[in-house]
């Protein structure tokens, strides 16, 4: 199942001003340096400031014609040639996908995948060298000579670059995202021509769980799984997993057809749990799945009157009417009574505060205002058997998308990847030549997309939250020689002070920098179309807008001033 | 004439008249430039103290072997580099100053145009550069092909051209905002006879027109008789300084042009001439080349050096009064 991460759009920015600033400051000292040992501190400041004045005085003309440069010579030095991989590649990619699985909801994931890592690994590469040469090539050849000495403020020339790249990347990614795109639906018809690609749009909830005697926990129970990702509810216990669902509304409520014809509103619950038997039981079905719907604010419970039997490692959709009847034996003074309760109205909450167990502290609980919530308690009616849940494993299913609409998105991820890329390139080709900006882009690439990203993060958590063992370089280097572990204290005193003073301005430069380094794992987003998912906006295309933006303007300002201070001539 | 050295033979910048300072477009005062290492380190000095002004409204040359400086003057001139000591004044206003590059045009020595593009899209391109309205590029366009004659050749990608064509998209594209001052790295380079010739007239066009021509070239022969002044440079210093006129006129020789006299005729001149000289007379064309002052130029600063040349002062003249008193040949080589 997906994995989501939250993304926050006010700490993004917060987190970008801080090491925007940061590196300003930084910059400002390098600078100021360099004046102060070549005497002409006033110069370069001014010629700084004429330099920086010029970034508000560029010419969209101008910028246009460059980019129609750049176009120009990618498309006449046969750059499209990729089609040419692409089509080889599409060509003979359906003899090794077809006839390995009979599945299509298995054949699916593959199809998109393989199209879209396809069109990723032919395009970066395409991206990756056309940005990282283009403008160091411009300078060796010294047909850049003639376009600053027009009125072409730098930066000019390294947007009219990024636009030009851009350019081509987008319209050889919208050729090959199209043709991707009908291959893959010409496929999976040619399986099952009965199939409907759709995306699905869900609606995820916050999980915690109630033990067997009613006790708030954060985790079922530990059936002996190594993978710990689901715990367990046992049954006909009052443990349940307890979804709480944020933002549910009208529109929870999808068209569906009933085998009639008619079509009717439904509440779609879409789950994956997974059973663990610890006798036969009932062989004939699998172990029963009960919902109770709760409201959070009353306290309202219905339980759902159709308890449904797991199909394991199968997608179970649920449809629940909007109006429930459900009998209640305690009804009109004990004599039972069938009572209806219509969801939208008796229990879903306008607003409503939730208890959560905290994390941090197991006897404490933080409540949280929501809207429009409800929540699913989720437990089995069969005795002795358990139920597995993990925080994927139930989602609201909101009316489906076309499959467009997720491919299409992921293919949106594909291109802010090279758009960045292009950036990054483009910027690093103003200060070094070809091959070091090639190299120096595959090693920011690497780094921020594979295991060092998540060191990065761990060194930026760790160190935020202050509990770094051992401390920063200063710190290490003292308790290396007075042979300290990592965990003993030092005795309060000017020198530890400044110590660790010194080690603080250090790792926050650590963290500066490994903030610089972009996190390339937003952009991964086919995984969403490949497992029938759209893609959510918030927690998927935000994020890698965001990376793409938060060094779009830090890397026009570096490439222009870059170009402004390079002597184009020097030898 | 107004220079700004140490040498007394130069004229100190602070007395030229300002009326004169008010019409210079280019002024450059005490420019150095030193290539550096990465490190930092001294690699040479390509440019020593050099100060001299540009005219409005001259063609100026800017000569000197290849190491002299010529070129990096001019890139310091357009930004290319930047000086190490020393200051550049065009338009008033400093040479990485972008706005100025609104007013010049820059025929760079070996054309690096984009060789993808044709004449037509290269001449749009620049011409787009300077925010050229549409029609007025493409008039500008058509204008410039047809001064360059590459009507036949305008849709032909510049990678097919030859050096000369190349040439000629160069300089169209250079005047492709009709600048003020135009900066034209040897013009004549790669061209044939015809193309020199064509060269020379666009730059006296040029000056027609009152625009300001810097020619930087090693060619000599080339661009005599069209400069109004030059410069010689030598090693990245000023090494003579002055008009062409004045530096190609042989001070101590007089000339009798006439129609084609009668032996008889000659031979009374040549009586009525040997009453007043000792030497006699020499009847000979008495006109010397630019590359004669040029080469006499690099003897008198081996001989001396730092010896500068400017206005009035010609290496020739000196060379020869030399040579009278010890008696050798002929200081022009006749």
């Amino acid at each position: 199942m997906t994995e989501l991460r939250e993304f926050d759009p006010a700490l993004a920015v917060l987190v970008w001003a801080a090491v925007v600033a940061v590196l300003t400051l930084l910059g400002a000292g390098v600078v100021t340096l360099a004046g102060l040992l070549t005497g002409k501190l006033s110069l370069t400041y001014g010629r700084l400031g004429t330099s920086i004045g010029e970034l508000f005085a560029f010419s969209p003309a101008r910028v246009w014609a460059l980019a129609v440069l750049t176009w120009r010579e990618a498309v006449r030095r046969r750059v499209l040639l990729v089609f040419v991989v692409f089509a080889v590649l599409f060509m003979f990619g359906s003899w090794f996908l077809n006839g390995v699985e009979t599945r299509t909801d298995l054949l699916v994931p593959r199809f998109v995948q393989f199209v879209l890592k396809t069109i990723g690994y032919l395009l970066f590469p395409v991206s990756l060298l056309l940005a990282c040469w283009g403008l160091p090539e411009d300078i060796r050849r010294r047909s850049l000579h003639t376009v600053v000495t027009k009125p072409v403020r730098r930066g000019e020339v390294v947007v009219g670059r990024i636009l030009g790249y851009a350019g081509v990347m987008t319209f050889a990614l919208l050729i090959m995202a199209t043709i991707g795109y009908g291959w893959i639906d010409r496929s999976v018809k040619q399986i099952d021509p009965d199939a409907r690609l759709v995306s699905r749009v869900p609606v995820f909830g916050d999980l915690r769980f109630r033990g067997s005697r009613g006790e708030p926990m954060n985790q079922g129970i530990n059936v002996g799984d190594i993978w710990t990702y689901r715990s367990y509810v046992t049954g006909q216990t009052q443990a349940r997993a307890i979804f709480t669902f944020e933002g549910l509304g009208e529109n929870a409520f999808s068209t569906v057809r009933t085998a009639e014809g008619e079509e009717v509103k439904r509440l779609i619950l879409e789950s994956s749990f997974e059973a663990f038997r610890t006798l036969k039981g009932d062989m004939t079905r699998g172990t029963l799945v009960q919902y109770t719907f709760v409201n959070p604010k009353t306290g309202l419970r219905v339980d759902d009157p159709d308890p449904f039997p797991i199909e394991e490692f199968q997608k179970n959709v649920h449809f629940v009417p909007r109006e429930l009847t459900v009998y209640e034996p305690d009804a009109d003074g004990g004599e039972g009574a069938y009572k209806t309760y219509d969801i939208l109205e008796d229990l879903i909450a306008d607003e409503a505060d939730v208890a959560f167990p905290d994390p941090f502290a197991p006897d404490a609980v933080k409540t949280v205002k929501m809207r429009n919530v409800m929540q699913i308690e989720v437990g089995t009616p069969d005795r002795s058997q358990y139920l597995g849940v993990g925080q994927a494993d139930l989602f609201v299913r909101l009316a489906d998308r076309s499959f467009a609409s997720g491919y299409f998105k992921a293919v949106a991820g594909i291109w802010l990847m090279n758009l960045l890329v292009i950036t990054l390139g483009v910027t690093a080709g103003s200060f070094v030549k070809g091959p070091v900006a090639t190299v120096l882009l595959l090693s920011l690439f690497l780094v921020g997309l594979g295991r060092t990203r998540e060191f990065l993060d761990e060194l930026v958590t760790t160190f935020a939250s202050g509990s770094w063992d051992g401390g920063g370089p200063v710190e290490s280097i003292v308790r290396l020689i007075q042979h300290m572990n990592p965990i003993t204290d030092f005795d309060p005193g000017p020198g530890v002070t400044l110590m660790k003073a010194v080690d603080s301005v250090f790792m926050g430069g650590l963290v500066a920098v490994s903030r610089v380094i972009p996190d390339f794992t937003p952009f991964a987003l086919g995984r969403f179309p490949a497992e029938g998912f759209d893609v959510p906006f918030v927690d998927g295309l935000l994020p890698a807008i965001a990376t793409v933006l938060a060094f779009l303007i830090p890397c026009l300002v570096v490439g222009h001033l870059a170009l402004r201070f390079r002597e184009l001539e020097a030898k | 004439m107004s220079t700004e050295t140490a040498d007394p033979v130069v004229a100190p910048a602070e007395d030229a008249p300002e009326t004169v300072a008010a019409e210079n477009v280019i002024e450059i005062r005490n420019l150095t430039k030193i290539y550096r290492d990465f490190w930092g380190r001294k690699k040479v000095r390509a440019l020593n103290s050099l100060s001299l002004d540009v005219r409005k409204g001259e063609v100026f040359g800017l000569l000197g072997p290849n190491g002299s400086g010529k070129t990096t003057t001019l890139k310091l001139l357009l930004g290319l580099l930047f000086p190490t000591d020393g200051e550049i004044r065009i338009f008033g206003k400093t040479a990485t100053d972008v706005s100025k590059n609104d007013r010049i045009g820059y025929l760079p020595e070996e054309s690096y145009l984009y060789r993808f593009l044709n004449a037509e899209e290269t001449l749009d391109f620049y011409g787009r550069l300077f925010n050229l309205p549409a029609r007025q590029r493409r008039k500008r366009r058509d204008e410039l092909i047809d001064l360059v004659k590459l009507s036949h050749a305008r849709k032909r990608p510049l990678k097919e051209y030859s050096k000369g064509m190349t040439r000629r998209i160069g300089i169209a594209q250079a005047l492709i905002n009709d600048p003020e001052v135009v900066f034209l790295d040897e013009p004549t380079s790669g061209l044939d006879p015809n193309g020199r010739a064509d060269m020379k007239a666009i730059i006296t066009d040029l000056k027609e027109r009152g625009k300001t021509v810097v020619v930087c070239s090693h060619l000599l022969a080339e661009i005599e008789d069209i400069c109004d002044r030059v410069a010689i440079l030598g090693n990245g210093e000023l090494q003579l300084l002055g008009s062409v006129e004045d530096l190609l006129r042989s001070k101590n020789q007089t000339q009798i042009t006439a129609e084609t006299l009668p032996p008889e005729a000659i031979s009374e001149i040549e009586s009525v001439v040997a009453r007043y000289s000792s030497n006699g007379v020499a009847v000979a064309n008495p006109r010397r080349t630019l590359e004669e002052v040029f080469l006499a130029t690099g003897r008198m600063s081996e001989a001396r050096p730092g010896r500068r040349f400017v206005d009035g002062d010609n290496p020739l003249d000196v060379d020869a009064a030399a040579a009278t008193e010890d008696g050798s040949a002929d200081p022009a080589g006749h």
